[in-house]
């Protein structure tokens, strides 16, 4: 029996808003992460994401339905889900091995075994190699680049090897030489780490690149729209991003988000917009004779 | 080719001014604008200058008998009235108001910083003594003195409750606001990796507000100091703001002059102290 590492079940979350009416931020949404599997979800901004995320992480709580990480339901946060943001959360009063071994001060790993306690650490040490931090260890994080600080918090959020990692945008505020490079490196850690993942992200050639599957979901109120198998094995290269099935899938999640994009004041300013441009030109023409 | 030889020494010689002059215009536009950084001895000289031109313009006003000795003493005046106050015992006065200043201020930061992190950190804390507190920081700690005098007596404990009460309730509403200002975020990630409320006080909220807690507590001694001539004012015998008030009623004006300056003396060098720690504990708050 192989039980999925996530499962989301008839999730909805409303908020209460100032008119008193609460709005539906999610609605009964149902979704599945396999082990091992690299789950991308996008949609356009407002369907939710960052909310579903969180209610995994158990950072808020779903009005209706419930979230199961290794078959337990979700009541709060914990160690066996790992979470990025996209802001830093280093601690930036500890240098980056500190940041790294900060969840081993805490109570809930006090009763390890020192077989465990030299796991950790002999842990902590490979991710900051193959992370390509040895050389910052002993940095503060307001020493060293974006980048560079979010490789210390993909790297703090695996070291206690958790169940599932949540990523949100982890490379939105990052410049596209850099999150060029970070993908790559996100696909060569889950070679090695084999680790389920939840990707946040509106860029959807990130999605693809890196993830197994893409779920769109729908805005307003957030729902699973459509789910996007991914056909190319976990070897990738940039060169990928350039194939035509790559392209077209592109084309196909992107008219999915269009289509199903809460917001139509955008589509509408410019399709009038649109509408005026054209509109000299068949004067012009008219006047010419 | 020495026709343009000559031309570029001709322009380099017109250039000599013009040079000058472009640096000139350079400097004016560095000192206008905006955050832009200056010279590092022009700093120097520039502070030198603040402390020295109002002593020229001081030592002018009183040369001159512009103003009459009583209303400004010269500052040779002053100098001599602190080498008086010196061998009759300044030190003595001194001591006694740093250990009032000092033991009033650390028993408002020991009450002071506990209270405002948890007001910061636990809503019910806050709906609690939040409201309390704001209303009793507007009341001027003078107005305690008859209260103070009633309930402490006359003792060393009224002078150093006095000063308590002047600065406990802002160190308060500061600790908290520092509090509230940690973002969010680094809670959340501490929670993610496992970390209980109790452990994310300690480890998170206690170790993130340290720098601005040692901040407040800087701006808060100065505080201090300038609650001592009140504190003093309670059947005190001893000490710089007690021998202020004594030269008042005696119209020595030149005393009055050294207990202020002895007191902005002592009071830069706390300040000094705390910064000086700042950076000695904080290296990560250094970019």
């Amino acid at each position: 029996m192989n039980a999925p590492r996530v499962s989301v079940e008839g999730v909805s979350r409303d908020y209460a808003s100032s008119g008193g009416v609460p709005v539906s931020v999610l609605k009964d949404l149902d979704m599945v992460a396999s082990d091992h599997e690299f789950v991308a979800i996008v949609g356009a901004s407002g369907c939710g994401k960052s909310t579903l995320l969180r209610l995994i992480a158990g950072l808020d709580e779903p009005s209706e339905g419930v979230i199961r990480v290794n078959g337990r339901a979700v009541t709060g946060p914990g160690p066996d889900r790992g979470m990025v943001f996209q802001q830093s959360t280093l601690f930036p009063w500890l240098t980056v091995w500190q940041n790294l071994r900060f969840s081993r001060g805490l109570a809930v790993n006090a009763e390890a075994t020192s077989r465990e306690v030299s796991e950790y650490l002999s842990r902590s040490e490979a991710l900051l190699n193959m992370m390509g931090l040895a050389r910052v260890r002993d940095s503060y994080p307001n020493q060293l680049s974006g980048g560079m600080q979010q490789r210390v918090n993909i790297a703090r959020a695996l070291v206690a090897n958790p169940a599932v990692l949540l990523m949100d945008e982890p490379f939105g505020a990052l410049d596209a030489q850099t999150r060029e490079t970070m993908h790559d490196l996100v696909l060569h850690l889950f070679a090695a780490e084999k680790t389920t993942a939840l990707f946040v992200t509106h860029d959807v050639e990130e999605a693809i690149y890196l993830a197994d599957r893409v779920i769109v979901l729908a805005a307003n109120p957030g729902r699973v729209d459509s789910v996007h198998a991914i056909p190319w094995g976990r070897a990738r290269t940039q060169d990928l991003k350039l194939e035509g099935a790559f392209v077209r899938l592109k084309g196909e999640i992107l008219a999915r988000i269009r289509a199903t994009a809460a917001v139509h004041a955008d589509r509408e300013l410019l399709e009038s917009m649109t509408a005026r441009t054209r509109a000299p030109s068949t004067t012009e023409e008219g006047k010419k004779p | 080719m020495g026709a343009a030889t000559a031309r570029t020494h001709e322009t380099r010689a017109v250039g000599g001014g013009r040079e000058a002059a472009w640096r000139h215009g350079r400097m004016r536009a560095r000192l206008s604008r905006i955050r832009a950084p200056i010279p590092r001895a022009l700093y120097v000289s520039l502070a030198v200058a603040g402390f020295l031109l109002p002593l020229a313009f001081w030592q002018a006003l009183s040369a001159e008998h512009l103003v009459g000795g009583l209303f400004l003493p010269s500052p040779a005046d002053v100098w001599m009235s602190l080498r008086h106050w010196y061998a009759s015992g300044l030190m003595h006065d001194a001591g006694i108001s740093i250990y009032r200043v000092v033991a009033g201020f650390m028993l408002a930061a020991l009450i002071g910083v506990p209270l405002g992190l948890f007001i910061g950190a636990y809503k019910w804390c806050e709906a609690l003594l939040q409201p309390i507190n704001d209303f009793v920081r507007y009341m001027p700690a003078s107005a305690f003195i008859p209260l103070v005098i009633l309930w402490v007596g006359i003792g060393e404990g009224s002078k150093i409750a006095i000063i308590f009460i002047g600065v406990v309730f802002q160190i308060v509403v500061m600790v908290a606001d520092a509090v509230r200002k940690l973002p969010d975020r680094y809670l959340e990630a501490a929670y993610t990796m496992g970390a209980r409320p109790g452990e994310a006080m300690k480890l998170v909220v206690w170790r993130g507000t340290w720098p601005q807690i040692v901040d407040i507590l800087r701006i808060n001694m100065g505080w201090a100091w300038t609650y001592l001539v009140v504190a003093e004012m309670v059947a005190a015998d001893s000490g710089l703001g007690f021998a202020i008030l004594q030269a008042q009623r005696f119209l020595d004006t030149a005393k009055i002059f050294v207990g202020i300056i002895v007191i902005g003396l002592i009071g830069l060098a706390f300040d000094l102290m705390f910064r000086a720690l700042h950076k000695r504990l904080f290296p990560w708050c250094q970019s």
